[in-house]
């Protein structure tokens, strides 16, 4: 009786789960992408490709998906056995540095017409996102697909109440001049420093204003992990710093970054920020910024089509600004996500074919409408009726676009701890810096 | 009659302990499959919801989102999970019947085989990757299959040896004064009657299988995914997608699910091995 | 004759040993060497193919950093706790499943059902059950905690404590449970005829006869969450910073977050060398009970 049970249930999964695969004749060049809302969108792009251009073209392409926490291991291994497997590798502007070598140059096949048959070019799009696919000496080596910038994201409602009660304003006046030791005024959110961003964040907090209808003033993402340290280099690069010197030294180990961190902390330290996320980081700030819980974030561009979508409860009333502005300017981290050719690659023709294809106006905008964000500032631009987020990344990224350099991946996990360790007060910020910058100036011996 | 009373009042009062025992341990069972079925408003409603219109939609999801093909991580995770059981067992019973009737070098094997069981899996992770890579063994399925079943060897090998140790060595010795040689004990006279216990044994080992994350992850890029490695490509590069996950989590537990039930007590036999006497 | 029979008789057992014996020279001892042989080398992706011989760095770096030192405390701590609890939760409710009820086997199986869900999975869908705003485990428990941040600095070591307490009690529990049923009702009986009460019978009686059996189930458990990995990383990945970083979170981060291979190699050799005392008393008990 149990073996039959046991026959069956094999016998059922097996056929439930075969595949039946067709026969092509031509090629199929391989690249590797990321799942989620990017490998939707380039599904689209795959599928009219496939069905329209293949013929021309003369191969097919298909994605190969990796999960977010391996990915960086599992093209290592491709990279480092030499793997002809892929044809496209896929890279961040970030990673270049540790991935260039096993790339192939691409320049020369976009200038030779019989490879780039669509006499497609890199002018269409963002330039700054183009050259995030250089490496230090500038050769290009692939095609920006998806770009991410971050946000000041508010709650539009509070923000216009804030602007126009007099009474509110009173109580902001009250509280900025007891937490920050200063009395100050609401400002358009457009106008802040990071300085305004706190007091708007203790006035929008339940502890220090019992009146205000958020639980809490911000999220602030506190994950130990990379992107989260992304987020607070806006606020570094305010006062000042950046991950490396004129000479491309580290260089963590400074006032501008314990005067960042110290706003970053008062967050966590002042209970501004939901407890809970210091170990949060973007779909835990949604659920709070939905939650109606929250009044302001410092969060990546891709949650918008989420907090604004029709169904989400604070629809409408929900906007974007760029990060609010240091001493020494104002910021907003963005970085590209894309593909470049493998060295060791059989078909390279055949991908640097398709990257020509992903350069043209039609793959920017079929991409765009299916999801994803092309760094194409005439798509983007055309589109922002129906994704006003695009239009604020064109407008945002346009007047206050930074990128990190390509080496900054090789510390990006280094970074994440210590940095995590400072505003979560688990390590004193002095301490913290001292041993962000020796990790990281020991690795980058090793580059 | 009091007696009677008592009594009747101890089982109820034993069975809400353990009614209230068993919804605490499986709380995330269960809110992972009432995930499963909200919609992705209601899974981000504020507070919680409990009743909620059932969707289908995160089922549909997982099987139909492009490039991420999930019956085919389900099937991997079988095949992987069959070859490495089979395989663990061949290794295994041979082992098993040596170290309970020759004695001699078998103790050594047990003992590392048992210390392999404690040490940390992890420490494995990094070479494993490497040589695989070397050999170009990454994204196949034997490279998982390979240590997935160095990872059922040890209960397996425990179970086995508990299961020779029952046997009367009579029918052994019977059969070698008919000229029979070890092969032929083996295979005509030991296999036949550890059936029962060679084929919980093996549901344990597919458990072991199915579930493992680590390895899996390490050396799979496409074709030998399995299903909980598949699973975790809902962890995107920003949002978990919640829902397919917990669909796919769901559906995805199901296969152990039902051997648990018809297997329990091999799986306890299994758990308790080494511990208490099998 | 009779000696070249024994002789024959060794090699025959030597023989149905070699299968075994290949699987664990090929995929663990060997892959163990080769990581001793790692730890000596500076080896990243970058020169993975040619990495620079070292001597003894890694290790003296790994010695000096603070890191490695508040990991292996971390992982200690929790082990001990995490251990405790479980053993006691395990041994409370075996007491309480040791006597027959209606529906006792598939309250059994009920009970095992939290092991069969991937640890790293669940661990995941934690991240939203434990939510402070959406997350349904964490309204129901707020009544307890006060507080829906449960994975708030505050929370976060008590919460990894609980999720594994979930996944894991179920393991004691069957250890302690077929002890439980080995001991022999006679005595439970002549014990209750003397006047003794459920608690004095579960220290007088069933203690003594299955402490060897606790000592051991204690020391298997104790090591296994000294290990823990998969549920941190989901849950917390260790932070906030490395305030939840264990020791096998540790060599994880430096493996295949930072690609530093030989670093790795190193925390891990190491690793299994501290491991090694208690494992090797924990075998030995364990074959005394098989043999």
């Amino acid at each position: 009786m149990k073996k039959s049970v046991i026959f069956l249930i094999l016998a059922v999964l097996l056929a439930s789960v075969i595949t039946v695969s067709a026969a092509d004749d031509l090629y199929t060049v391989r690249m590797v992408y990321w799942p989620g809302p990017e490998s939707d969108a380039m599904q689209v792009l795959l599928d009219y490709f496939n069905t329209n251009l293949a013929e021309k073209a003369g191969f097919k392409v298909e994605q190969e998906l990796f999960g977010r926490d391996q990915i960086m291991l599992k093209q290592e291994a491709l990279m480092t056995a030499g793997s002809s497997d892929v044809d496209l590798f896929f890279t961040a502007s970030r990673w270049l540095g540790k991935y260039y070598t096993f790339m192939e140059p691409l320049q020369p096949f976009l200038d030779n017409p019989e490879v780039n048959i669509w006499g497609s070019d890199t002018s269409g799009r963002i330039k700054a996102a183009v050259d995030g696919f250089r490496g230090l000496d500038g050769t290009l080596y692939g095609v920006p697909m998806d770009m991410s910038a971050h946000f000041l994201y508010y709650r539009s409602d509070l923000i216009d109440q804030l602007l126009s009660d007099p009474a509110w304003q009173e109580t902001f006046k009250k509280i900025s001049l007891e937490q920050m030791g200063v009395e100050m005024t609401p400002k358009n959110p457009d106008e802040w420093t990071w300085e305004d961003y706190l007091a708007t964040s203790f006035f929008f907090t339940k502890k220090y204003n019992p009146d205000s209808p958020t639980e809490y003033g911000n999220f602030t993402h506190g994950k130990v992990m990379g992107p989260t340290a992304f987020l607070w280099t806006n606020c570094y690069w305010g006062f000042g710093g950046d991950w490396f010197d004129a000479d491309g030294k580290v260089s963590f180990d400074n006032e501008a970054a314990v005067k960042a961190l110290e706003i970053w902390k008062a967050s966590f330290e002042k209970g501004l920020t939901p407890p809970s996320s210091v170990t949060g980081e973007y779909a835990e700030d949604n659920e709070a910024l939905m939650a109606g819980q929250v009044a302001l974030s410092v969060h990546w561009n891709a949650a918008y089509a989420t907090l604004d979508a029709a169904e989400s409860p604070i629809h409408g009333k929900i906007a974007v600004v760029a990060p609010p502005a240091g001493p020494n300017g104002r910021f907003a981290y963005n970085h590209t996500l894309g593909v470049g050719i493998s060295k060791f690659s059989n078909h390279k023709e055949e991908a640097a074919r398709w990257i020509a294809w992903l350069y043209t106006e039609e793959a920017a905008k079929l991409y765009g409408e299916a999801g994803g964000i092309p760094p194409h500032t005439t798509v983007l631009s055309a589109m922002s009726e129906q994704r006003p987020d695009f239009g604020y990344m064109v407008d945002i990224v346009g007047k206050y676009g930074k990128n990190l350099p390509p080496t900054a991946g090789i510390i990006e996990d280094m970074a994440c701890q210590d940095l995590s360790n400072a505003w979560s007060g688990v390590v004193s910020i002095e301490d913290a810096l001292k041993s962000l910058q020796t990790n990281c100036e020991d690795e980058m011996a090793n580059w | 009659m009091d007696a009677k009373k008592k009594r009747i009042f101890g089982v109820i009062l034993v069975l809400l302990l353990v009614l209230v025992i068993l919804i605490i341990f499986n709380i995330g069972v269960f809110t992972n499959v009432l995930t499963s079925f909200k919609s992705n408003v209601d899974i981000s409603s504020s507070p919680p919801k409990w009743i909620f219109k059932p969707v289908l939609d995160h089922y549909l999801h997982v099987f139909s989102k492009g490039g991420y093909n999930f019956g085919k991580y389900l099937q991997n995770s079988l095949i992987i999970a069959i070859i490495s059981t089979l395989f663990a067992t061949l290794v295994s019973i041979p082992a098993a019947y040596s170290i309970v009737r020759y004695h001699g070098l078998g103790d050594k094997i047990l003992g590392a085989t048992m210390l392999l069981r404690l040490m940390p899996a992890l420490a494995l992770a990094i070479p494993v990757f490497l040589i695989f890579n070397k050999f170009h063994l990454i994204d196949t399925h034997i490279a998982i299959i390979f240590m997935h079943t160095l990872f059922i060897i040890p209960t397996s090998l425990l179970l086995f040896i508990g299961y020779v140790q029952d046997l009367p060595i009579e029918i052994e010795e019977a059969a070698e004064m008919d000229g029979a040689n070890i092969i032929q004990v083996l295979t005509q006279v030991i296999i036949p009657v550890l059936r029962p216990g060679i084929a919980s044994t093996a549901i344990l080992g597919f458990i072991t299988s199915w579930n493992e994350y680590l390895f899996s992850g390490v050396l799979s890029f496409k074709n030998s995914v399995t299903a909980t490695v598949g699973t975790s490509f809902f962890i995107t590069s920003y949002q978990v997608e919640w829902g397919p996950m917990a669909a796919a989590i769901t559906i995805s537990s199901i296969p152990t699910v039902i051997f648990i039930f018809i297997a329990q007590k091999s799986l306890i036999r299994g758990m308790t091995a080494g511990s208490v006497k099998g | 004759m009779r000696r070249h029979r024994i002789k024959n008789k060794k090699i025959i057992g030597w023989l149905l040993l070699l299968p075994i014996t290949v699987w664990l020279v090929c995929f663990a001892l060997a892959p163990m060497l080769y990581g001793l042989r790692l730890s000596f080398y500076n080896a990243r992706i970058n020169n993975i193919n040619n990495p620079d011989f070292i001597g003894f760095g890694n290790y003296i770096k790994l010695f000096q950093s603070a890191d490695f030192g508040a990991s292996l405390l971390w992982s200690l701590r929790f082990a001990l706790i995490a251990t405790s609890i479980q053993m006691i939760l395990g041994i409370l409710i075996a007491q309480l499943y040791n006597r027959s009820f209606p529906g006792k086997s598939a309250a059994i199986t009920l009970f095992l059902l939290p092991m069969v869900i991937s640890p790293f999975l669940m661990g995941t869908m934690f991240r939203l059950l434990f939510n402070e705003f959406v997350g349904p485990i964490a309204y129901l428990l707020s009544g307890i905690t006060g507080t829906t941040a449960m994975l708030g600095v505050a929370f976060v070591n008590s919460t990894i404590l609980g999720a594994d307490a979930i996944n894991r009690t179920p393991f004691v529990f069957i250890n302690v449970y077929s002890a439980m049923q080995g001991v022999s009702q006679e005595l439970i009986e002549a014990s209750k005829v003397d006047g003794a009460n459920a608690f004095q019978r579960l220290i007088h009686v069933t203690f003594p006869l299955i402490s060897s059996i606790l000592w051991v189930t204690f020391l298997e458990k104790l090591l296994a969450s000294f290990l823990i990995f998969e549920l941190v990383f989901a849950l917390s990945a260790g932070g906030p910073g490395s305030f939840t970083q264990g020791i096998s979170i540790f060599i994880y981060r430096r493996a295949f977050q930072r690609s530093d291979y030989g670093m790795a190699s190193a925390a891990s050799f190491t690793l299994a060398v501290m491991l090694l005392i208690p494992s090797l008393y924990l075998v030995k008990r364990m074959l005394k009970g098989i043999k």
